[in-house]
């Protein structure tokens, strides 16, 4: 997360700019679907988070406060806060298992080369996998991060180390798991 | 972090396809041409203190009204807020209609007020000191009873007034006084004397009617004594 906004940009942001949003949006809109796309695992539901927060932020301009850096860390909120309503959602409701697997036919897609890490990812909590996107997906700094989710650079520096070790141990399991559960059919895959 | 696993995750980023952002930027250009924010979701902390604040002024709102009512009169916005509190409060002190009626009638004389307003409260203060009489007229009664049912009788040992020189102070028998008031003659005290002689009479004692509405209607006969007149 290395862009900034500049000081005229936010302005134009305030003043309900057509073109200080199409540029704000081009500028962070692949990120922000990054993020999305890293906590529902869905394509469609991460790309209308990031409407939704876009249009929101139309709706709030007028009252925004602060710097570049400020709407940056708004708009990753208004994200989570969409991508947390959508997970509710789900576990009110009974799912089909496989309906937000990524689907590799699918244009735009993600192709994961590994879904052992996207299973450990899930099993982690929602706001351990905000960190752990936030950090190796969109390339957040602590200091970013700590903004997004409203905390203090210490601790958002802990919970990132919580999060990064569980989610190792949670994928040490799923690989296990993996291997155990395909381990007895290779042997009546080689015996002809 | 291993640089492996940091690796497999960044594969997780997605590229938002030219044709989606083009359609909510199209989206982003009608919300930003509408007249202007309808309804801005306020953040949550400031919504939970909005909410915190409604219920304190909803709390306050009718103490506020009932203090802004205390000088209300007939006619004026806040006289049914007035007469509401009045009610409530009537239940824990029943003189309270009378007061403030009384109150009232001082408040018209204080704003030169024109005569049939003034009359008017003039009426309302009559008709609740008159109800306040009868109440007296009740009290008056029942220290009829109180002589009669208590005063002498067998195994009776109540004292017939309140007048603590009347009490029987060795148990001997009633005192010379209070011989005095029974036998109806040389009494100082009328009201246990008149209602002593006529037990459905509900006059009042002069005394006390004389002292009441004097006070009320200052210049004004007490309408007892209008009414006793007539």
């Amino acid at each position: 997360m290395a862009l900034e906004f500049d000081d005229a940009l936010v302005d134009g942001i305030r003043e309900r700019s057509d073109d200080a949003f199409a540029a704000v949006y081009r500028l962070i809109a692949s990120d922000l679907a990054s993020f999305a796309y890293g906590m529902v695992r869905d394509r469609g539901a991460a790309e209308d988070a990031v409407q939704q927060a876009f249009l929101e932020l139309a709706r709030a301009a007028p009252d925004l406060r602060g710097d570049g850096r400020s709407l940056r860390a708004w708009l990753y909120r208004s994200v989570r806060y969409s991508c947390l309503d959508e997970l509710r959602r789900r576990r009110r409701r009974p799912e089909d298992p496989t309906e937000h697997l990524p689907d590799p036919g699918v244009a735009g897609e993600p192709r994961l080369a590994d879904p052992d890490l996207q299973e450990a990812l899930m099993a982690l909590t929602d706001r351990q996998r905000a960190i752990v996107v936030l950090r190796h997906v969109v390339g957040c700094s602590i200091d970013d991060i700590a903004q997004i989710l409203e905390t203090n650079r210490t601790a958002a520096y802990a919970a990132s180390a919580r999060a990064e070790r569980r989610l190792r141990k949670e994928h040490a399991r799923v690989e296990s798991a993996g291997v155990a559960a395909s381990s007895p059919t290779e042997p009546a895959e080689s015996t002809p | 972090m291993t640089t492996d696993l940091h690796d497999r995750l960044a594969g997780l980023s997605v590229e938002m396809a030219p044709e989606t952002a083009e359609r909510h930027l199209v989206e982003i250009r009608r919300e930003l041409r509408s007249p202007g924010p309808a309804v801005v979701r306020p953040p949550r902390r400031r919504r939970r203190l909005a909410v915190v604040l409604a219920a304190i002024g909803l709390l306050l709102l009718p103490a506020a009204a009932a203090i802004a009512a205390e000088d209300a009169v007939p006619g004026d916005l806040l006289y049914p807020v007035k007469r509401t509190t009045e009610w409530v409060r009537s239940v824990i002190d029943s003189d309270i209609d009378t007061v403030h009626r009384i109150e009232e009638l001082e408040t018209v004389l204080d704003r030169h007020a024109p005569v049939d307003v003034v009359t008017d409260r003039l009426s309302d203060a009559d008709a609740a000191v008159t109800d306040h009489l009868e109440h007296l007229d009740r009290l008056a009664r029942a220290r009829d009873r109180i002589a009669t049912d208590y005063q002498g009788g067998p195994g009776t040992d109540a004292p017939a007034t309140d007048d603590p020189a009347g009490a029987d102070p060795d148990g001997e028998g009633p005192a010379p006084d209070r011989e005095r008031d029974q036998s109806g003659s040389d009494s100082g005290d009328h009201s246990t004397t008149t209602v002593a002689e006529h037990p459905t009479d509900t006059t009042v004692p002069p005394d006390t009617t004389t002292t009441t509405v004097g006070e009320t209607h200052r210049n004004e006969p007490p309408p007892r004594d209008r009414r006793g007149d007539g």
